[in-house]
């Protein structure tokens, strides 16, 4: 017995010293060690020897398997130690480009709509569509702006050609406010609030700052207690949430023939904060949007009676805001669809 | 508008530096554009006397001119300037002196950033000039360049040029509604009101001492309803010349060109007061008669800027005893000008109703100071007073004998207007109450009286002069402008969220744009308006594009016609961008326009792809053409963000694209779209080269009605899967699609998932034949499967498919 228990031990630990990685030290330890392994089954046998030879060959047994768990734990180490030398041998080089997901962008008229929408939604506004192609009534005159009507000069207007179009009577709409009407005249006389996004389009030479074609956001909320201080605090909440939460807005009086009182709000200038820069035109202020209350006859016009209700609209040009935002220099950026612009938006 | 500081103190004490009082009328809605400063800038210009001007010995056309500073010094100036000849003496002129700054002359006169250069004594044909006398043009006061600049004797010698002839100027950009602040009066009114200041109106007194009017001039107004109101009086022997320089100084500081003392006094007094007048040379008027009516059929006219015009029926025109000399409001005549050998004067003060004028005014495309004003629709009330002032002003500056009286017809005078105003509207419109007494006060620093109507009611009267303001919001916005929007509070409404309403299913458009923009594609932009040609190229793939609508004046002539496909603009953008770019992809969610008779057109929206070029994703991907299976990926990536499953690929046979490289995308049944290669005729017309373009177009509409956000999930399984693979070959026309359905179909409810893993053509495969690898895993909801089982089940789909498609394994 004491022979077997010798000879087990020198051939454990002959292969333990051939063993070349941890897998199968762990093998090893499983055949010699584990719950079946020779040795612990030798050593159950012990049990079987006369009460004389037991206690010596046990102290034995114990003692062999004490230096095998003793080699095992060396050999493992041994063997980490070379793998770790292995390892750092093969090091990655981390400064290669990581593989990216495909990437794309979306157009920054798209992201700054978004943001604009996401910024009106928690108070209560809703996304309404109209057509890009009106009639004359709706793009003027229903906004209260009647044919000859000095403030028509605000608005220059393509028209739709004969045989869709008679005289000027169908056109482009040269900006998102008869969708004012049409929604008022769908909903009246319940209470709204709704954002009117969508194309519009001008007759109007291209340049840095003016396309023939541009997106336009509308703002409408019609309601029995609506006022300009509610205008005030809804605008200057979107510019600050827009533009940063610090900076001053102004509103100063303007006119829009479909709003009374008119307005036009301003933000102070991010550039120079006062000062005056090439960003504001050196007058300290940017002008973000036209605003005011609806008119009365814009409310009759669209189903609601000016003595019961009152409201406020705003209109903004996307791209002015995303100019701003993004400090984006042309406008004809925007149309021209030149991947090396699209793909700074991601 | 251009308004001179120093003619505006005439009528207000301005108690504000000038960017201040700019800034607050800013605010109340009259928007100064910008503060001009005349003669800023003239450091070192003074006030020069010429002592004499002799010829140059060695050149004829330039001067030599002795010029006293006023302090002692003479300088010796070299000149070419006509109004300046040999012998010339006593004449004060600007003096500019070594280290001033003068606009070059040189440099481009219409340009907004001229040069400038500085004096210094240089030169000039073997003489030294040791200073320069300005031009307008070099002083920055006008593009004159003809001559120097001549002061008026009294201006005082040696004194800063910029003393005597500085100016501040603020331009105004007014809006449509503001035609009572097209004059200096009408600023000075806002002024006074703005800074609590009385306005201080011109006299209007005059001394005639002719005879009467009535037996000079006879006038008639035979179309009162667009001329409601026609003064005129007659001023007999004046002498046109020109104005004195302090008339003169005014209207160029304006931005207006002095004539003689006739034409610009009617030019001041319209400055001043926003009421055009026209001086008619009397002796010009056939038989001393006016009449006041249409045009009628076929008239000619040549106006004063001796252009012959064709004028429509209803224009109105001032006609004398034979024919037109004016057309009323807009533009005078050549024929009855006021001219050097003018003799007596017919001075016109009329009112001319707004649309007509507008009207007349674009369809010959004139825009003069007169018809800019009376188109924005005038008081008949303010004709008399400007008349009177104007009058007695040419008697002042041009002589003669004012005709007493004045014709003076006005069969309507307009009434006052009277508004009530209820003091909660102010609340309710601003959300802030103001008292009774603070509203009177605000409206009456505008000329607006009001009186009590019962308790909490004002009864307001509205100067006629106010057109625009006409209901009671417009008393509010008088109200808040003048007492301040920067008073007004911020709230955030005090009314509940309606019930929201909506048209637009955004959330698709976004997750739409979102997932195309995950799967390498660019959003694009483009026009809606394209050239018809474009269009022609890709004939309609839905059931019905509709008709084409047309602009009639489009921006880009041969560009008019309302899009029917998106396809040509996104490839219009392919090929620009391929020159920076290994791939450009790109894609547009836009409308579609679809003429519909009657009506407006039907606006869809349409959702295109194209893509073109090499995918080269990283480092250690193999670089590879982009293809028809990108966009057909992307689109179906597209379909099941949307929640569309049940949709089918089926091959289509459309001229634009290249036979059997094509397909349409069907949604129950529908047409949904259209993916392929672009056929290679069209790649000349669209600039595109060589490269290989794939496109897609999808009908939007029906995939936002399709979309659902609706999901149920499945619990997870609770055996093992067994996965085996499956190389067959088969004919190289027979359709993947076709294939997965027999393996479906053979392996029945036990196969879970078929998936495509190679596709094999080439050595070791017979040709005319392919190899499809598939991986199939099998899986049963109650039990683990053995074996033996799954290898009887992917025997059976062997054999099956060898009797429907011929296939046979792969060994």
């Amino acid at each position: 017995m004491k022979k077997e228990l010798q000879n087990l031990r020198n051939k454990a630990l002959k292969e333990l010293a051939r063993v070349k990685d941890l897998s199968a030290v762990e093998a090893w330890r499983v055949a010699y060690l584990g719950r079946k392994g020779t040795l612990t089954q030798l050593l159950r046998s012990v049990g079987q020897l006369s009460a004389k030879e037991r206690p010596k060959v046990g102290e034995l047994g114990n003692r062999i398997k004490e230096e095998l768990q003793t080699a095992l734990q060396a050999r493992i180490q041994e063997l980490e130690k070379e793998a770790q030398k292995v390892r750092e041998a093969e090091t990655l080089d981390i400064t290669l480009p990581g593989r990216r997901p495909p990437q794309g962008g979306l157009h920054p008229v798209t992201r700054t709509l978004n943001e604009i929408i996401e910024i009106f939604t928690p108070l209560g506004f809703s996304v309404y569509e109209g057509p890009e192609v009106e009639w004359d009534r709706y793009n003027f005159e229903l906004l209260n702006i009647p044919p000859d009507h000095p403030a028509r000069d605000m608005w220059d207007t393509l028209y739709i050609a004969p045989p869709y179009g008679k005289g000027q009577d169908m056109l482009l709409r040269t900006h998102t406010s008869p969708g004012q009407i049409r929604l008022m005249q769908e909903m009246a006389p319940a209470p709204l609030r709704v954002l009117i996004p969508g194309r519009c389009y001008r007759y109007e030479a291209v340049d840095p700052t003016h396309e023939w074609m541009f997106v336009q956001v509308e703002g409408l909320a019609v309601g029995k207690k609506i006022t300009m201080a509610d205008l005030k605090g809804v605008l200057s909440h979107f510019a600050r949430q827009m533009f940063g939460e610090e900076l001053k807005v102004r509103f100063r009086c303007d006119y829009f023939p479909f709003v009374e009182p008119g307005a036009e709000m301003a933000i102070e200038c991010f550039v120079c904060h006062g000062p005056g820069c090439r960003t504001c035109k050196y007058t300290g202020w940017i002008e973000i949007l036209g605003a005011g209350m609806v008119h009365p006859q814009v409310l009759r016009n669209g189903g609601y009676d000016p003595a019961e209700f009152s409201g406020f609209a705003f209109g903004m040009g996307v791209e002015r805001i995303a100019m701003l935002k993004y400090g984006i220099e042309d406008i004809r950026y925007f149309y021209g669809n030149d991947l090396r612009f699209l793909s700074q938006f991601r | 508008m251009k308004v001179p500081w120093s003619w505006l103190a005439d009528y207000v004490d301005l108690t504000l530096s000038p960017e201040d009082l700019a800034y607050r009328l800013t605010m109340a809605g009259a928007e100064v554009e910008a503060i001009e400063k005349i003669g800023g800038s003239w450091d070192k210009v003074v006030v020069g006397l010429v002592k004499e001007v002799n010829p140059h010995p060695n050149a004829d056309r330039l001067t030599i001119a002795l010029v006293e500073d006023g302090k002692g010094h003479t300088y010796r100036v070299i000149s070419g300037a006509p109004n300046m000849p040999v012998g010339s003496k006593d004449m004060k002129v600007p003096l500019a002196l070594p280290g001033a700054r003068l606009i070059d002359p040189d440099s481009d006169r219409d340009s907004a950033e001229r040069k400038e250069y500085a004096v210094k004594p240089a030169k000039i044909r073997g003489v030294v000039s040791e200073a320069v006398i300005c031009s307008e043009l070099e002083l920055g006061i006008s593009s004159d360049h003809e001559g120097v600049l001549i002061l008026e004797d009294e201006a005082p010698l040696g004194a800063p040029l910029s003393q005597h002839l500085g100016e501040t100027v603020l331009d105004f950009k007014l809006t449509p509604n503001q035609a009572h602040l097209l004059s200096i009066v009408g600023i000075a009114r806002e002024v006074a009101a703005l800074t609590a200041q009385k306005l201080r109106l011109p006299s209007t007194e005059l001394k005639s001492t002719g005879r009467p009017i009535q037996e000079l001039v006879q006038i008639e107004v035979q179309d009162e309803d667009l001329c409601p109101r026609y003064s005129a009086s007659v001023i007999l022997e004046v002498k046109p010349g020109p104005s004195p320089a302090w008339l003169q100084r005014r209207l160029r500081a304006a931005g207006m060109r002095p004539i003689n003392n006739i034409v610009d006094v009617t030019n001041y007094i319209m400055l001043e007061s926003g009421q055009p007048l026209h001086a008619f040379d009397f002796d010009k008027l056939r038989g001393h008669k006016i009449i006041v009516r249409r045009a009628g059929p076929g008239a000619t006219f040549t106006t004063l800027d001796g252009v012959g015009r064709q004028l429509l029926p209803e224009t109105l025109v001032i006609a004398d005893g034979e024919g037109a000399v004016a057309i009323g409001g807009v533009m005078g005549g050549l024929e009855s000008e006021v001219s050097d050998a003018t003799r007596a004067v017919l001075l016109e003060s009329a009112n001319f109703e707004r649309a007509s004028i507008r009207r007349t005014s674009r369809a010959l495309r004139i825009r003069s100071e007169a018809s800019i004003r009376f188109d924005k629709g005038l008081d008949p009330e303010s004709t008399i007073p400007a008349l009177r002032r104007a009058t007695q002003l040419i008697q002042e500056l041009a002589g003669g004998e004012i005709a007493e009286g004045f014709i003076d017809l006005y069969p309507n005078p307009v009434a006052k207007k009277r508004i009530e105003l209820p003091l909660v509207e102010v609340e309710r419109l601003l959300g802030v109450a103001r008292s009774r007494e603070e509203v009177k006060g605000l409206l009456a620093s505008l000329e607006f009286t009001s009186r009590q109507l019962g308790r909490d009611i004002l009864l307001v009267e509205v100067p006629t002069y106010r057109q625009d303001v006409t209901e009671a919001a417009d008393l509010v916005e008088e109200i808040a402008r003048l007492w301040g929007y920067d008073k007004i509070p911020s709230t955030l409404f005090s009314e509940e969220v309606p019930t929201p309403k909506t048209n637009w299913d955004g959330y698709w458009e976004t997750e739409a744009r979102q997932v195309l923009a995950e799967a390498r594609f660019y959003e694009a932009m483009t026009y809606s308006l394209v050239n018809n040609k474009d269009l022609e190229a890709f004939p309609s793939w839905a059931v019905d594009d509709g008709e084409r609508l047309r602009i009639s004046n489009p921006m880009v002539p041969e560009e008019d016609t309302l899009r029917t496909t998106l396809l040509p603009s996104l490839l219009r953008n392919i090929s620009p961008n391929l020159r920076d770019h290994e791939e450009v992809s790109l894609f547009e969610l836009a409308r579609v326009y679809q003429g519909r008779k009657g009506d407006l057109p039907e606006e869809k929206r349409r959702l295109a792809l194209a893509s073109a070029g090499i995918s080269a994703p990283d480092w250690a991907t193999a670089k590879r053409l982009r293809d028809f299976y990108d966009l057909k990926g992307a689109i179906e990536a597209l379909l099941r963000a949307l929640g569309i499953s049940g949709f089918q690929f089926v091959s289509s046979n459309y001229p634009s694209f290249g036979a059997g490289r094509q397909g349409q995308l069907i949604l129950n049944g529908k047409q949904a779209g259209i993916l392929g290669e672009v056929h290679p005729k069209l790649m000349k017309e669209f600039d595109l080269g060589k490269a290989t373009v794939i496109v897609a177009e999808l009908d939007f509409d029906l995939l936002a009605s399709l979309a659902s956000p609706d999901l149920t999930v499945k619990p997870l399984p609770r055996y093992p899967a067994v996965v085996q693979d499956l190389a067959l070959i088969l004919d190289q026309s027979i359709a993947a699609a076709q294939v997965e359905e027999l393996i479906r179909e053979a392996g029945g409810r036990i196969l879970e998932e078929v998936r495509l893993f190679d596709v094999y053509q080439g050595e070791g495969i017979p040709s005319g034949k392919k190899s499809l690898a598939y991986s199939l895993s099998y899986r049963s909801p109650d039990r683990t499967l053995t074996a033996e089982e799954v290898s009887r089940l992917q025997e059976k789909i062997v054999s099956y498919l060898a009797k429907k498609a011929g296939a046979r394994l792969r060994e």
